[in-house]
């Protein structure tokens, strides 16, 4: 056999290369499955964008912290011990916010997280079971505005506008 | 020849396999990275938005404040009588707009006796010189800022012999206004 002939496309070779072709279409589309069916371990519910409006305030005292409940976070079981961390970006922030989860029934809720534009991800839950007897999760996501007399007003700052990002990951 | 069982060979790459080197590392390249972060399974995130409203805000502390001017407060032979001085109230505030700040004024327009008024320890602010009061806003604490505090309420009452006797009567009013 030259090695001309042994550049031309037999109809055998011809199969295997298309079966090769499958092969790596499938393991594609399989790739893209699971990235895409990753995002619905971890869904954000409830108000999509909430806004807190802190309205009064004490004299001689502090404004008046406010609280939304309004979104849920779900999450799916998953095969290993997991976590959920949260950052946030919020530029020219000038007032404070903080979440805390609640009703958390798996996993272990963290202390509330003061959120900070360009925060590092912190622990939000931790020790997410791995173990059977549950699919999902959905504790509630509990948002505390609240702001100085000092920190001024959104007619002269502005409103703080929040990017916050939960992630559920192996613990 | 079996196909199935042809022993493998080393092949010059034909075109078709030269075309399957970008895909393929493309898949790699796509899913390696993936994998390495193969931790993470999912995530989400939102805009959470807070707005605080302009509120400037000031309180007395107590509802009264009462002075007497009695024989104690009399000096012989000089009309003027006291000054007797209140300072068992205090105004809170709470500002969150810039340049703010408060003034004072009765509701009284033809007071018998003499009642002044001043801001004693702001805890932030400037205090205004003592006022007379009138029906016309005076400054009573001034350059408070963005701020919250408090500070003590000092009235001073006095009055000249020769008005004779009698009770007046104020509501004083402070308002917190732009500077």
């Amino acid at each position: 056999m030259t090695r001309r002939e042994d550049m031309t496309m037999t109809p055998q070779r011809r199969y295997r290369t298309l079966r090769l072709l499958f092969l790596i279409g499938g393991v594609i589309f399989v790739s893209m499955f699971l990235v895409s069916s990753a995002a619905a371990q971890l869904t954000l519910r409830g108000t999509a964008n909430p806004t807190i409006n802190i309205t009064t305030g004490t004299a001689g005292g502090s404004m008046t912290s406010v609280v939304n409940t309004s979104s849920t976070i779900r999450y799916t079981r998953q095969a290993a011990i997991a976590k959920i961390t949260v950052r946030a970006t919020c530029p020219s922030q000038s007032f404070h916010l903080a979440v805390v989860a609640t009703g958390v029934t798996r996993g272990v809720a963290a202390p509330q997280v003061d959120l900070i534009d360009g925060m590092l991800a912190v622990d939000f839950i931790t020790s997410i079971p791995s173990a059977a007897g549950w699919t999902t999760s959905t504790p509630t996501l509990s948002y505390t505005a609240s702001a100085a007399f000092s920190d001024g007003n959104s007619v002269e700052m502005g409103n703080d506008v929040y990017a916050v990002t939960y992630t559920l990951q192996v613990q | 020849m079996d196909m199935a069982r042809a022993p493998i060979r080393f092949r010059k790459p034909t075109d078709l396999n030269k075309a399957l080197v970008f895909p393929a590392l493309l898949l790699i390249f796509a899913c390696v990275p993936q994998g390495a972060s193969a931790q993470v399974y999912g995530t989400d995130s939102h805009n959470v938005t807070v707005t605080v409203a302009t509120v400037n805000i000031v309180q007395v502390s107590a509802g009264t404040a009462s002075l007497t001017l009695s024989a104690a407060a009399v000096t012989a032979g000089v009309n003027l009588m006291g000054p007797v001085t209140n300072s068992a109230t205090s105004l809170l505030w709470g500002f969150n707009s810039s340049l703010r700040k408060v003034t004072v004024k009765t509701n009284l327009a033809a007071p018998k006796f003499i009642l002044k008024v001043l801001a004693v320890a702001p805890t932030q602010g400037t205090a205004s010189p003592e006022v007379t009061l009138s029906t016309t806003a005076a400054d009573f604490l001034i350059n408070t800022g963005r701020s919250s505090g408090s500070c003590t309420i000092q009235y001073s009452g006095s009055a000249l012999a020769s008005a004779g006797t009698g009770t007046d009567t104020h509501t004083i009013t402070f308002t917190v206004a732009a500077q």
